[in-house]
């Protein structure tokens, strides 16, 4: 029995990349190795990690820009692990995506209008009048308004934080379910980023929308999402409901991060801050055992052997550490 | 007094006209002080780090005011003689980035030697018992002298940079944006170095960056650039505690908190068009406190009490 209401379900899922290394070895680099994820409809989860750690990769094989190398990814309840990417036009649809450069990610050479023409072309929305209507409606959505003056303006006279409406506003032309927003403020100012994120939120609501916030910055995801998703080298290490993770983080990793992270407050610069040490390791040869081991200050023998599983603590709080639970180890 | 900057003009010359980046800028430093410099992307603040240390783009037109290093006016001093006597030596800096500009087929070592050897005339080999030594006060171990860039990591390639901007051993130390390139848990390594040193080695330096939250984490004065102007100026405490100035109080308040609950504000509007500056103070567009007088003529520069600066209307009776 499928349950209707995840939009999204990972199960096992693993996405690898392979780099060629001399003329006869093949490697593997694990971006994504062993992923169990529900999303549910509704619902704004955020995947946060450092850089390498598999989030965007994860991101976009949900939306099946990568085909996964094993596992089982559904949508919507339709298995679409390894379906050919011809026969995903309806799901290009259903499901969108918004990108971390808003300078990069719409053409420079066409206004407005026509960049949000574009995609209700593709996808054969015929008429002139309907398309005019669905981009109207879109752009007051994303509060880019007048209208009138925005769809006959080019990119360039745009600021950061309207070129990523524009962005937003395209995502939603085509009434989607599912939405990977993949960084989409870290390069818009400080000042206006609440702005933005707030839009996000109220898209959300008006279209019942499931998204998936990838971000590296857990303060920007503490204000706009539901759930909280840590992921370290491929690995899912802890989830949970946000505020509850940032006040009671459980994984050793999640602790750093978040000790990681400075509030605005002078009190800050007289004491050193707690640190992770170390470096997070390569995707190619990730350590044995826990993949945090290495920079674990609580690591114990088990560790280094046994790779913990995610496990749910509460109905809130899953995390996959031997500090709470000793015998759930991942099975090979 | 460290470093004093008197009424500093910059502008460039573009196309669409003149930039007005750095737009009449008082500022001093003290001896073994961090002053943290914030402001959003084009408010002019990595301008002003390239004014002090001259590395001027071709297309400056006006370049003038006053900086005072240990009592010297760096101003009338030529360009070579500048990047002779005052670069590394006086004056050095970390670059957004700057571990990207390491040379990737010179083993690290002897690049960070090179102010030794240019500068001071060293021999390479009395150089690298140097280079070591200040390898070990970033934290690099010494086999890091033979090691290609490309072998170390982002974070390591970071210590490489701040050290070769030490070596020299300069009265102070520019960063701008020195860990924007990083992931947050080397990031929060990144600057607990640079409390080691200024606290152990009694560095002084200027600390750039857009994030307010991390000023903190080294500032024990802000300065808070907007539109090629310095709206607020003070201690830590008063900058963060009691902010004075529009713009403070609402960059303070759009920055998403994680261990308070507020719900964060947002700023509307983008910042000014220095082409074509708003009339009066840049920043009353997006002023939720602007005044009829705000729309008409630039905002004085107030000393409060404390000796907060602010360069606001709100505070403009306080300065007769």
């Amino acid at each position: 029995m499928i349950k209707m209401s995840s939009v999204i379900e990972l199960q096992d899922l693993r996405t690898y990349y392979f780099v060629r290394e001399g003329l006869f070895k093949t490697l593997a680099v694990k971006a994504v190795d062993g992923v169990n994820l529900k999303l549910q409809q509704g619902e704004i989860l955020a995947l946060v990690g450092e850089s390498g750690c598999g989030k965007t990769t994860l991101g976009r094989t949900t939306l099946r820009l990568l085909e996964p190398y094993s596992g089982k990814l559904l949508f919507n309840g339709r298995d679409i692990t390894h379906t050919n990417m011809k026969d995903l036009t309806w799901m290009r649809k259903e499901a969108q995506i918004i990108f971390q450069d808003p300078y990069s990610s719409i053409d420079p050479f066409m206004n407005i209008y026509q960049i949000l023409e574009e995609p209700l072309i593709v996808h054969k929305v015929e008429d002139p009048e309907k398309r005019r209507e669905i981009i109207s409606t879109a752009l007051e959505e994303v509060r880019l308004t007048p209208v009138e003056e925005i769809i006959r303006k080019y990119p360039h006279m745009l600021s950061g934080g309207q070129r990523q409406r524009v962005n937003f506003a395209r995502a939603l032309l085509l009434d989607p379910v599912y939405i990977v927003a993949d960084e989409p403020v870290s390069m818009i100012d400080a000042s206006s980023r609440v702005e933005l994120l707030t839009v996000l939120r109220n898209l959300q609501k008006i279209h019942n929308l499931s998204i998936l916030y990838i971000t590296h910055d857990i303060s920007t995801a503490k204000y706009v999402s539901n759930r909280l998703a840590v992921m370290y080298v491929g690995k899912m290490v802890e989830l949970g409901r946000v505020l509850n993770i940032i006040d009671e983080p459980l994984h050793p990793y999640t602790q750093g991060l978040i000790a990681s992270v400075p509030d605005p407050d002078p009190n800050n610069r007289n004491a050193f801050r707690k640190v992770i040490p170390g470096e997070p390791p390569n995707a190619i040869y990730p350590p044995p055992g826990c993949r945090f081991h290495t920079r674990c200050p609580h690591a114990m023998p088990i560790c280094g052997e046994k790779e913990p599983k995610l496990v749910e603590i509460d109905e809130r709080k899953s995390v996959a550490c031997f500090l709470y639970h000793k015998e759930s180890v991942e099975s090979e | 007094m460290l470093l004093q900057i008197s009424d500093l003009y910059m502008s460039y010359l573009t196309i669409r006209g003149e930039v007005r980046a750095v737009d009449g800028i008082n500022l001093s430093l003290e001896s073994g002080e961090a002053l943290g410099i914030v402001g959003e992307s084009g408010c002019g603040k990595t301008s002003l780090s390239l004014g002090i240390t001259r590395l001027l783009p071709e297309n400056v037109s006006t370049f003038k005011g006053s900086i005072v290093l240990q009592g010297q006016e760096l101003m009338g001093i030529p360009r070579d003689r500048f990047r002779r006597e005052v670069n590394w030596k006086k004056i050095s800096m970390v670059f957004q980035g700057a571990m990207n500009s390491l040379n990737p087929v010179v083993k690290v070592g002897p690049q960070v030697a090179e102010p030794l050897i240019i500068h001071m005339g060293m021999k390479k080999e009395e150089a690298k018992p140097k280079v070591i030594e200040i390898f070990e006060t970033v934290g690099l171990p010494e086999e890091t002298y033979d090691r290609y860039p490309h072998e170390l990591s982002g974070g390591m390639k970071q210590r490489v940079v701040i050290a070769m901007a030490l070596i020299l051993n300069p009265p102070l130390i520019i960063l701008d944006e020195p860990t924007s390139a990083l992931d947050v848990s080397i990031q929060a390594q990144t600057m607990n170095l640079l409390k080691r040193l200024k606290k152990e080695e009694h560095m002084s330096m200027i600390f750039i960056t857009h994030d307010i939250a991390l000023s903190s984490d080294i500032s024990d004065k802000m300065a808070v650039m907007y539109g090629g102007h310095i709206v607020e100026v003070g201690t830590a405490e008063q900058v963060i505690l009691a902010p004075k100035h529009p713009y403070t109080q609402k960059l303070l308040a759009s920055t998403p908190m994680l261990r308070s609950y507020s719900e964060p504000d947002f700023i509307p509007g983008a910042p000014p068009d220095l082409v074509n500056p708003p009339q009066g103070c840049n920043f009353h567009p997006r002023c939720h406190m602007a005044m009829d007088v705000c729309r008409r003529e630039d905002p004085p520069a107030c000393l409060l009490e404390g000796g907060q600066r602010v360069e606001c209307w709100l505070y403009g009776d306080k300065n007769e």
